[in-house]
């Protein structure tokens, strides 16, 4: 039962089905996603490209600058710079992508009732989250994952406790505009539930602004799982972009101008998190919301 | 709603979000595995050790008890003694470190309030190659880890190039030459130069795009275009007019930003070694410093709520809507 009472042409009936396709015959989301793709690829091609693991120890001299055994040097541990950097895409766009999903969860459970309660609940939802977007951010997860301890899942974990706040705002007062349209009232006035009206009719309307927000929260969990892995709160096992400068600092490759070990990385989180700004754009187009 | 209902209504949302900080600060540390002190306690201790331990710290006793003493030590800035400098109390650490904080963070957030605000009103204004330029470039600035820009500008500048410093505030061989107050300004200034960059770099970005946004739907607005009928010249309209009413926006927009600042400043201090409340931070990561990293917390979040207020003061001041 969709109820049109002056009420959403609603987008979303178009279907997602074609979305990939129009996805990808703009040139912003041919190369966002392009990219995106490359990086996650890669770690698995790896071993066709170079003969060295990632973390095998002494597999070249140690801190030597880029040579053709070598395209980007060794670490001081003389593993291979260029290995680590083809494996270490991975790690971030997972975590990214898992805090994207976890997030829109939660931003739905938080954000719909936020909106369209005007009472008690309403405000204390809204209250929390005006909140939370004001806390700063790395002191909390840094607090909170010194106490979890490492590990991908508990990356992810407060990834979305601090991702929340800002897509849960936007969509909160999309909310509370579309909650006096003709559609809501229609259904409220046809005694249809709370629930049924949040999750039924209010819920599709909102979702390509949840969809879009999530590339943004991705862009952001990137971001801050390579900081946090750098400040030495990563999983030391795992090869990830942040890892690798949190050993190049610990060494000192810093201080002795070490720049090949350095650069790549965070080249790759450049390119991977401009990769999703791209495809941003374009979803921002297709789906037409105006998030600013 | 007059100014009184405006300031009202900051100042109970201050004392709200002060409430729930208070009671997340608290409750963290015992809604994790295993209780705070698991982690400290030797398990090799006898048992009756052990307790002791727990009983110094509190912990055996009901936990309202535990809140009401935790409650008393944080309105006396009491916050335990550090593990990493023991026996210092984390309150002198923390006494010692937040103006370097407050001197980065805040030149920070001024300059890139400045200069987004001239780019994004530049781009909005020009329109054309001008426009995409500054949206892609503000982009890309938001894309790069902010930390990693730093070791960029440490490695290239600071080792390399030598021409700024590597690590601390001012020059040490000040304290034992005794140079006068200007040559140590001039090398806290100095020293401050490389931070200060990256911090703006990504706030530069979000500022930009906001101002652009913003003085977009300003110069669609009748008054615009009948002062561009009056002839007046572009120059005139743009500074005389819609500065003022464009840039309204951003101001609010600092104020969201501080949190992201504060995180900001963390990552920088680490990487220049700027020894602020961030450096403190990262120093208690690595040596497990819970009583530090609880307090740094506490104080950094207190800090960006006063800071809020008193840009969200400082909005209602400027807003004539909210003035009146």
């Amino acid at each position: 039962m969709t109820l049109e009472l002056g009420g959403d042409p609603m987008q979303s009936s178009r279907g997602y089905t074609d979305l990939l396709g129009r996805l990808v015959r703009d040139p912003k989301g041919a190369v966002g996603l392009g990219v995106i793709l490359c990086f996650t690829i890669l770690p698995f091609l790896r071993p066709l490209i170079t003969k060295y693991p990632p973390l095998a120890v002494g597999v070249g001299v140690p801190n030597e600058p880029p040579s053709h055994l070598h395209p980007m040097g060794t670490t001081s541990l003389g593993q291979d710079v260029f290995s680590q950097f083809l494996a270490g895409g991975l790690v971030p766009v997972e975590v990214g992508v898992l805090t994207g999903i976890f997030t829109s969860l939660l931003v739905v459970l938080i954000a719909i009732p936020a909106g369209y309660y005007s009472q008690r609940l309403g405000r204390l939802l809204t209250l929390i989250t005006d909140v939370f977007l004001i806390i700063p951010t790395l002191p909390l997860i840094i607090l909170i994952g010194v106490y979890l301890g490492p590990s991908l899942i508990n990356q992810v974990l407060v990834l979305t406790l601090i991702s929340w706040p800002f897509p849960a705002r936007v969509v909160a007062s999309q909310v509370l505009s579309l909650k006096e349209r003709g559609f809501v009232q229609g259904a409220k006035a046809l005694g249809a539930s709370d629930a049924r009206i949040m999750f039924g009719e209010i819920l599709p309307n909102v979702t390509n602004l949840i969809i879009s927000n999530s590339i943004l929260v991705i862009i952001f969990a990137i971001l801050f799982q390579t900081a946090i892995s750098f400040l030495g709160l990563g999983v030391p096992t795992a090869p990830g972009w942040g890892n690798m400068l949190y050993y190049a600092e610990q060494s000192g490759a810093i201080a002795s101008g070490e720049w090949w070990w350095v650069v790549p990385p965070g080249l790759g989180i450049l390119a991977v998190a401009f990769g999703f700004s791209l495809l941003f754009l374009r979803l921002e187009e297709l789906l037409g919301v105006e998030v600013r | 709603m007059a100014w009184r209902g405006y300031l009202v209504q900051r100042l109970t949302f201050f004392f709200y979000s002060f409430l729930i900080l208070l009671v997340l600060n608290f409750l963290i540390p015992r809604l994790m595995p295993g209780n705070p002190v698991s982690r400290f306690v030797n398990p090799l201790m006898s048992p009756a050790a052990q307790h002791q331990i727990l009983e110094q710290f509190g912990l055996t006793k009901p936990l309202y008890v535990q809140f009401l003493l935790y409650l008393k030590g944080v309105f006396t800035g009491n916050f335990g003694l550090s593990f990493l400098y023991y026996p210092t109390p984390v309150s002198t650490l923390i006494v010692q470190r937040l103006p370097w904080t407050l001197f980065l963070t805040g030149t920070a957030t001024v300059l890139a309030a400045l200069i987004g605000m001239v780019l994004g009103l530049l781009a909005a204004w020009k329109r054309g190659k001008v426009d995409s330029a500054a949206v892609y470039s503000s982009m890309a600035l938001r894309s790069l880890p902010t930390f990693w820009l730093g070791l960029v500008l440490l490695i290239l500048f600071g080792v390399t190039l030598k021409v700024f410093p590597t690590s601390g505030y001012f020059s040490t061989s000040l304290l034992t030459s005794g140079g006068g107050v200007l040559l140590f300004i001039q090398s806290l200034l100095y020293h401050s130069v490389l931070p200060i960059i990256t911090l703006m770099a990504y706030l530069v970005g979000g500022n930009l795009l906001i101002m652009r946004a913003s003085t977009l739907n300003t110069i669609r607005e009748d008054y615009v275009t009948t002062l561009k009928a009056f002839g007046y010249d572009d120059g005139k309209i743009v500074y005389g007019h819609v500065l003022k009413n464009a840039s309204l926006p951003m101001l609010t927009n600092i104020g969201i930003q501080m949190g992201y600042i504060v995180s900001g400043a963390v990552l920088v201090e680490t990487v220049f070694s700027y020894p602020g409340m961030g450096l403190l931070v990262y120093q208690a990561v690595l040596a497990r410093d819970y009583p530090t990293l609880q307090g740094s917390f506490f104080v950094l979040t207190l800090t960006t709520l006063v800071a809020l207020l008193v840009v969200d003061l400082l909005y209602g001041l400027l807003d004539p809507r909210v003035r009146r």
